[in-house]
């Protein structure tokens, strides 16, 4: 054997033997927990766009190990309608234009729903496409308020509070603290460009904003932009982003500029515990973050326990991962009740007669709804929480100061 | 100078490109061609040391050396196992192997994120100290240790070049190889000594800099061109001019999204290396030859 091929060798050899180290959140399988009948037959397909790279990389795999177990539990309890469900995976890589050609592909596939976990932007592009093939399509995560919009919105939905009702929550919370001017700092990925918009709106009617920073989400060094809204003088600083390292740089530098000045968070980095270490110790102490977990919630509470059993201690329990189970859960109940998946017109009415589903996201007396023109699932405020972190960089519970009511 | 803190910042920054920067030249100065797979070490440093630190739970030490030495026999496997098949068959052309390292660079990428997951990950703390306040500005653990590490390689290199046997033929390898070798200069020996310093000097810087807000599979790239960029623009005429390019590169990363805003600070680095390749393509600091 020549040489090279004897470091080829070697080199495939020691990615399989390393392998083993791969920590990419997911992880084992429910097992079967009651003796229902095995489901027989055709499968009931389901689509799913899962982003591992891109922004979405960073939520959408929570998400995604939630639905892949809600899937294996209701397989173990006899499937839907006796017949088992299977999922198609496809992804976007949070990449519009990518969108068509991978719902094109589920959907020729034969998914009879899709849950599409990678961002708004997305899902937005791809609506023409769904409303031609009448294939209900969820989206768990996504918070744009004109998502479900017509035209082209009859078969499209979500789940939690839109991003309006961010803006009514911090709003709320920025009077209680008698906050009057904020810095705004952004992330200038797809995702959060289309949210900042109407949460800059919102705000413009309740603070003045002194600073607006958009910074790329790639970013390695946050300091000047730290430093210019030092300079801007605010009562508090808002960032939103995509959470990771991102997040984690620009608390970072915040807290070392203006450790006394009050931080609020919008995005996932309250739900990804594993860029919180990414932070300087002490630099999220007193940051307030807004998320729809809510742990004092008993469902949520339940569905963590259960997911942790499924997944493996590794698991952390996100609210995407609550969100990815319940928009599985609410698409097979309509699936159900449609009585079969031949008929998609009567997927999307059983969708549209959803009533008070009790979701695993939000507070405890959190519902959602649908209706044949509301096809966002939020019925009130309360699918939002806010949140403090601890000293130790990890969450400290519920903010004392104000939380938005049921 | 109101904004001490933006100038620690423009440092650490400098120091990371500068160390990358300089691991380029030892390969250009030792094999001829610009190793592009230098972005990956660095990125193959900081991610195996977190990992090895967090999933195997090793000490923060041991997870550096052990990271250390994947990075190194990382770099001798592109120089004897790609580098050099690939220029023996193609009679010591420079391009096949700037394909091939290129080639190499995605792959290392590639490998790194089945192998280490595509998760961002914490970097390793090499000094542990509760920040210090210099002229109102934070000055903190990772920030001393990039600092030092660029310190103690720039000397390193610049002592090596001149008093070692192996340091003082890497320029007459890297220049004339098969002249070097009818001289009867150990080339092999030589330049994959060059491959594997620079190996672990990015390897090193990468561990370094991801201490500060943690490194992910796909960092590479970004920090491939950075260091090519260092180089380029501080050019090859000393093992210091890396150090240069790094400061100009820190300098506009920092001051332009001060002074603008932070989606200019990609333009602005794309301008100075449309500058420099066009107008001062051999860099700031060039070889002088007496004649």
């Amino acid at each position: 054997m020549k040489k090279p091929a004897i470091f080829a060798a070697t080199a495939v050899a020691l990615a399989l033997a390393l392998s083993g180290c791969a920590d990419d959140g997911g992880g084992g399988r429910v097992l079967p927990t009651s003796t229902a009948a095995a489901p027989t037959g055709a499968p009931i397909l389901i689509g799913m766009d899962l982003d591992k790279t891109g922004p979405g990389s960073s939520y959408n795999p929570l998400a995604g190990a939630a639905v892949v177990a809600g899937v294996d539990e209701v397989n173990a309890n006899g499937g839907i309608l006796g017949r088992p469900v299977k999922l198609i995976e496809e992804s976007t890589e949070s990449d519009p234009a990518k969108g068509p050609a991978v719902y094109q592909s589920l959907i020729e596939q034969g998914a009879v729903g899709i849950l599409g976990l990678s961002t708004a932007s997305v899902v937005a592009q791809v609506k023409p496409i769904i409303e031609q093939a009448k294939v209900v399509t969820i989206a768990p995560v996504a918070v744009l308020p004109t998502l479900t919009d017509q035209p082209d919105g009859d078969y499209v939905y979500t789940l939690v509070n839109p991003v309006t009702d961010y803006g009514s929550v911090f709003c709320g919370a920025f009077e209680k603290a008698g906050i009057k001017k904020i810095a705004y700092l952004q992330d200038d990925s797809p995702a959060i460009k289309s949210l900042a918009g109407p949460l800059k709106d919102a705000f413009g009617k309740c603070v003045t904003i002194v600073d607006d920073e958009v910074a790329p989400v790639a970013s390695t060094d946050l300091v000047a932009q730290a430093t210019r809204i030092k300079d801007s003088n605010p009562d508090a600083i808002f960032v939103q982003s995509v959470g990771g390292q991102f997040e984690a740089l620009a608390h970072s530098a915040l807290y070392q500029a203006m450790p006394d000045v009050p931080r609020f968070s919008q995005g996932s980095f309250g739900s990804q515990s594993d860029a919180w270490a990414l932070a300087t110790p002490g630099s999220l102490n007193n940051l307030v973050f807004m998320q729809q977990l809510d742990l004092t919630n008993p469902r949520t509470v339940d569905l963590q326990s259960k997911l942790t059993a499924a997944l493996g201690s590794d698991f952390n329990m996100s609210y995407f991962a609550a969100q990815g189970y319940d928009g599985l859960m609410i698409l097979l109940d309509a699936i159900k009740t449609a009585g079969g998946t031949d008929d998609p017109a009567a997927i999307k009415a059983a969708m549209d007669a959803t009533t008070g589903y009790q979701p695993h996201v939000g507070q405890e007396g959190f519902r959602m709804s649908f209706t044949p023109t509301k096809h966002v699932g939020a019925d009130s405020l309360c699918g939002l929480a806010l949140f403090t972190f601890g000293a130790d960089n990890t969450p400290a519970g519920k903010w004392s100061t104000f939380q938005p009511a049921c | 100078m109101d904004h001490v803190q933006l100038w620690f910042s423009v440092v650490e920054q400098a120091c990371f490109f500068g160390l990358l920067g300089l691991a380029y030249m030892l390969i250009l100065e030792g094999a001829g061609f610009f190793n592009f797979a230098i972005g990956a070490y660095a990125m193959i440093g900081g991610l195996a040391a977190a990992s090895f630190a967090k999933s195997m739970h090793l000490p923060v030490w041991l997870a550096v050396i052990a990271a250390l030495v994947l990075a190194g026999l990382l770099a001798a496997f592109t120089e004897v196992g790609v580098v050099r098949p690939i220029q023996r068959r193609s009679g010591g052309a420079r391009l096949p192997a700037l394909v091939a390292v290129i080639a190499m660079l995605f792959a290392i990428t590639q490998v790194a994120g089945l192998l280490f997951g595509r998760k961002q990950l914490a970097g390793q703390q090499l000094l542990v100290i509760d920040p210090l306040q210099i002229a109102g500005a934070y000055v903190s653990g990772p920030m001393i240790v990039t600092m030092a590490l660029a310190l103690v390689s720039f000397v390193g290199v610049s002592v090596w070049v001149r008093v070692t046997g192996t340091g003082r033929m890497l320029r007459a390898v890297g220049d004339n190889r098969p002249a070097a070798q009818l001289l009867g200069l150990p080339t092999s020996r030589v330049r994959i000594t060059a491959f594997v310093i620079a190996g672990v000097i990015a390897a090193f810087a990468g561990i370094s800099y991801a201490a500060k807000g943690g490194v992910s599979w796909d960092r590479g790239l970004g920090w491939a061109l950075l260091g090519f960029l260092a180089l380029v623009i501080g050019g090859s005429g000393s093992w210091w001019a890396p150090l240069l390019g790094g400061l100009i590169l820190a300098l506009l990363q920092v001051f332009v999204p001060f002074y603008l805003s932070g989606q200019f600070s990609d333009y602005a680095i794309l301008a100075i290396a449309l500058i420099f390749f066009a107008f001062r393509p051999r860099g700031l600091i060039t070889r002088q030859v007496r004649i």
